[in-house]
């Protein structure tokens, strides 16, 4: 059975690209509420908000595997020896 | 760092100490590739070293390795290991979005790992300069100045890019989501 295709909108494009801006606290308090006051009436662009604030914080969270203790000492060796390849022989 | 510039050894590798897992870190997140990362590290201190002379002291020493780690990935043809690449149109960009909510969902909530590489798979597919603005803004978290140092960007450009990268991974999320629902 195919799914049905993921239900779609035309964003709301003015207020869209203040989204980020808005989530990053850097908009002045009127632009701010207008987008509050756009939010209560607009359930879609909620749940755009929404998506866009999780996915900035699940970013923030995206842990990064460590380097292990051996794959440095192997880029050191590699840096140390072709540094000592190029210094000029006396 | 005078010590460095004088050729000590044992200085040079406390600098590397000190600084070599970040940039891993970063050139991990950009890469995904083991091997590239550890490439990318290697160039980048090699640069380093080489160019210590023209390193003046106005930017902070973290800043100026970034840049050579962004300049050497941006030169590391085998990027990301992506399927496809979500660019500013069609299905992943800001003309229709994809309306679910999935942010309750048990997986999310929980940042398992499924959810952890669908991040990773999503960034992974951002074109390189939005990539790089999103890993170094929202993932190393630096300031969007030294974002724009970085990237040579005006901060406006940087948060420009920034916002299309966000939007993409999370219509690409969005997207995932929906075909991992029950």
């Amino acid at each position: 059975m195919t799914r049905p295709a993921p239900r779609t909108v035309r964003p709301c494009l003015k207020r869209l690209g203040k989204l980020s801006a808005y989530l990053d606290r850097e908009l002045p308090a009127a632009a701010c509420k207008e987008i509050q006051k756009h939010m209560a009436g607009c359930a879609d662009c909620r749940v755009v908000l929404k998506t866009l604030k999780k996915t900035i914080a699940l970013c923030r969270q995206a842990p990064a595997k460590p380097p292990s203790r051996a794959a440095l000492a192997r880029v050191l060796s590699a840096v140390k020896r072709d540094l000592a390849k190029s210094r000029p022989k006396p | 760092m005078a010590r460095v510039k004088a050729g000590d050894s044992a200085a040079f590798e406390r600098l590397f100490a000190r600084h070599a897992p970040r940039i891993h870190r970063f050139a991990s997140r950009m890469c995904r590739q083991a091997q590239d990362a550890e490439d990318i590290l290697q160039d980048t201190f090699l640069a380093a070293y080489r160019h210590l002379d023209t390193f003046r002291g106005a930017a902070r020493f973290t800043t100026w390795l970034y840049t050579i780690a962004a300049n050497s990935c941006r030169r590391t043809r085998r990027h990301s290991g992506a399927i496809a690449t979500i660019d500013d149109h069609g299905g992943n960009g800001e003309r229709h979005l994809a309306v679910d909510d999935w942010t309750r969902r048990p997986d999310v909530q929980a940042m398992r790992k499924e959810t952890r590489r669908a991040i990773d798979e999503a960034v992974a597919a951002l074109p390189k300069d939005q990539r790089l603005v999103l890993v170094l803004r929202d993932m190393e978290g630096l300031p969007a100045e030294e974002v724009g140092r970085i990237v040579g960007a005006s901060v406006p450009a940087v948060k420009s890019r920034l916002h299309r990268a966000r939007l993409a991974v999370r219509n690409e999320l969005t997207r995932r989501f929906r075909e991992r629902s029950p």
